[in-house]
């Protein structure tokens, strides 16, 4: 099993992170949602002269996690697709669609955040 | 054989919507309309005003939110129309059929006249579908103007 | 205070062949704020690559874009043969690199196609495209497709390019680069090309790099980000170096791309000549791939991002793409603000050559 080199960080210390990487010229190349056993994971991917650093976040269900849209303005298009497709809970974001990115009402509300097949799939 | 029969079948104007394809199909009908198979011998002409056209072509398939463009777009258009599904996407969404937010081709969502398969639809293929669909108008409806 | 209006632009456009809309708040003729309205293309295929099993998406994945659905299928088999620990053999990684520049060539030349198309060039729009089908050609007697090419496999690729086809590439394209020479100085210094590009939608270094702007957004901003310089595939062996330009305008993104399509035929030539003997692809037996990785290439676009999540069995857990589309689409909202609304189109919209169908998936 060859696990990603992430950094493993709690959702407090998210913002703090987030600002000590900008302030050292990181880019932020993506957010990626996955699920877990229990709830969410969410991955920030940054990248500085080709190289790449990782800081992982497990959130519970329903867990609130903080935008990070005002210190990297890429975020947006990322966190707004997580809240669409896997029911992440985003605060704080200025452009905010309403976890309706892609999908509209006649599609599966979240249509990620569980198995393909598993019960209660829409 | 009158006048509008020759005209429709020997003009036919052409708008082209992109709905949920990967481009393939969009750019290979692109390159239709450009020297090398050079649509325009047919008089065939892309245009951007669905109010001008008498042949819809759609590529890719239809999915929740681009469902009421695809309507939009057919409706803004004079009778007598045509509809031309470009590459399997618009016939049947291919791959995509079991994605969560594919509704199918894109004759679920309007009446399409002409199937042309291939993934991507190969230019020659876009041709002759576009100009199978330029008899069916010519073959279609009364003399007057807009009979269906 | 003077009147507001919002425009819907798309998502069916004459000039735009994508369905992408973006709603223009403007006031009198100037953009104040632009705001993307996504979903058009959206299908939902991260969802489905976790149905299927590991080799099917390798199919799957190259659907995802048709302009650069090669690029997908190397950077998608680049993650799973680093999973599964397989090292491709020197030939496929050579002939990858051929396939993956002709790529980039025939998108560059769509791109500088309908640039010309939405300035109203359509005698340079209709010689672009007499050139691309040059390019169409070779792919297609290479790979068998013209555009999902379905070339590139896990472990290798699918079919080899005989010696005397590859030389016979090799002419077709010097040819092909013969025309571009007349074209090329038509685009970059036409005067009327000059007029409605320079100076338009700057975005400096500085911005560029707050924005996360990558590819040839990037470089034309000062940024010298090429993927390639990873050296994944053959690009270790090759000799080049990233196109960069200073000015940050649409011009300077003019530039940068057709300076690139010089790039590639270079490359190709250079891969051509140093093309090693032997397997073009390795069988995978019953390796299964196991863990996490990220893997990145550069795409006609700029970086592309894939991460895998597998856990030993057939099918994959997690398949996250991030396009370059989805990079450049801050940026194209900073180009945007304050820009005249009979730009928007030609002149913002194309300078980032957006892919939307990568976007949404």
């Amino acid at each position: 099993m060859r696990e990603l080199e992430a950094i493993e960080i709690g959702v407090d210390q998210l913002l703090g992170e987030a600002h000590l990487l900008a302030q050292d010229g990181w880019r932020l190349v993506t957010i990626t949602c996955a699920r877990s056993e229990d709830g969410c994971e969410v991955i920030y991917h940054f990248d500085k002269d080709l190289k790449l650093k990782h800081l992982r976040l497990q959130l519970a269900l329903e867990q609130e996690v903080p935008s990070i849209m005002p210190i990297f303005f890429p975020a947006y298009l990322a966190e707004n697709e997580a809240m669409n497709l896997y029911g992440l809970r985003v605060t704080g974001l200025n452009i905010d669609y309403g976890g309706r990115l892609f999908t509209t009402a006649e599609a599966p509300r979240h249509p990620m955040a569980r198995p393909a097949g598993a019960r209660g799939e829409e | 054989m009158g006048v509008y029969r020759w005209a429709r079948q020997r003009s036919p104007w052409i708008v082209h919507f992109n709905a949920a394809s990967c481009n393939g199909c969009a750019i290979e009908f692109f390159t239709a309309m450009t020297p090398i198979y050079d649509t325009e011998r047919f008089g065939i002409i892309n245009t951007g005003n669905p109010k001008h056209a008498d042949i819809l072509v759609m590529t890719g398939g239809a999915n929740h939110r681009n469902a009421r463009v695809i309507k939009n777009i057919f409706w803004q258009m004079p009778a007598p129309k045509a509809v031309v599904a470009v590459g399997v996407c618009a016939c049947s969404a291919g791959i995509f059929h079991d994605c969560y937010n594919m509704l199918g081709g894109v004759d679920k969502v309007i009446p399409v006249d002409v199937y042309v398969p291939g993934c991507a639809a190969r230019p020659e293929a876009i041709i002759e579908g576009i100009l199978r669909a330029a008899e069916l108008l010519a073959e279609s409806g009364g003399e007057g103007v807009g009979g269906d | 205070m003077r009147q507001r209006t919002v425009i819907p632009f798309g998502p069916q456009h004459p000039v735009f062949p994508e369905p992408l809309q973006l709603k223009l708040h403007l006031e009198e003729e100037r953009v104040i704020e632009a705001i993307p309205v996504l979903g058009y293309v959206h299908r939902g295929l991260e969802k489905l690559a976790e149905q299927k099993d590991f080799v099917q998406n390798v199919f799957l994945i190259e659907r995802l874009c048709g302009i650069c659905s090669f690029m997908h299928a190397l950077c998608y088999c680049q993650g799973i043969e680093s999973l599964i620990g397989l090292q491709v053999p020197d030939r496929a990684r050579f002939l990858r690199t051929i396939w993956a520049e002709l790529a980039r060539l025939h998108s560059h030349h769509l791109w500088l196609g309908l640039l010309a198309d939405a300035l109203g060039f359509e005698s340079l729009f209709m010689q672009v495209f007499r050139n691309r089908e040059i390019i169409m050609d070779v792919i297609e007697a290479t790979t068998g497709g013209r555009m999902i090419f379905c070339s590139c496999l896990i472990g290798g690729v699918r079919r080899d390019i005989p010696n005397d086809l590859l030389k016979e590439t090799i002419a077709r394209l010097d040819q092909a680069e013969k025309l571009l020479d007349q074209i090329a100085p038509v685009i970059l210094a036409e005067y009327t090309v000059k007029e409605r590009t320079a100076n338009l939608g700057i975005v400096t270094k500085e911005q560029a790099r707050k924005l996360g702007a990558v590819g040839p957004v990037a470089r034309a901003s000062g940024i010298a980000m090429d993927m390639r310089t990873l050296g994944y595939a053959a690009y270790g062996d090759l000799d080049f170096a990233p196109i960069v330009e200073e000015a940050g305008d649409c011009y300077a993104r003019i530039v940068v791309r057709v300076k690139e399509m010089y790039q590639s035929f270079d490359l190709i030539k250079q891969a051509a000549k140093r093309m090693p003997k032997g397997e073009h692809a390795l069988p995978i037996k019953r390796l299964l791939p196991d863990g996490e990785t990220v893997v990145r290439v550069e795409q006609p676009r700029g970086e592309l991002m894939y991460y895998i999540r597998a856990n030993g069995s057939k099918k994959l857990e997690r398949v996250r793409v991030r396009t370059p589309t989805y990079a450049n689409i801050p940026p194209l909202l900073h180009m945007l603000t304050g820009a005249q609304l009979a730009n928007v189109a030609a002149v913002a919209v194309l300078s980032i050559d957006p892919c939307i169908s990568c976007v949404e998936r």
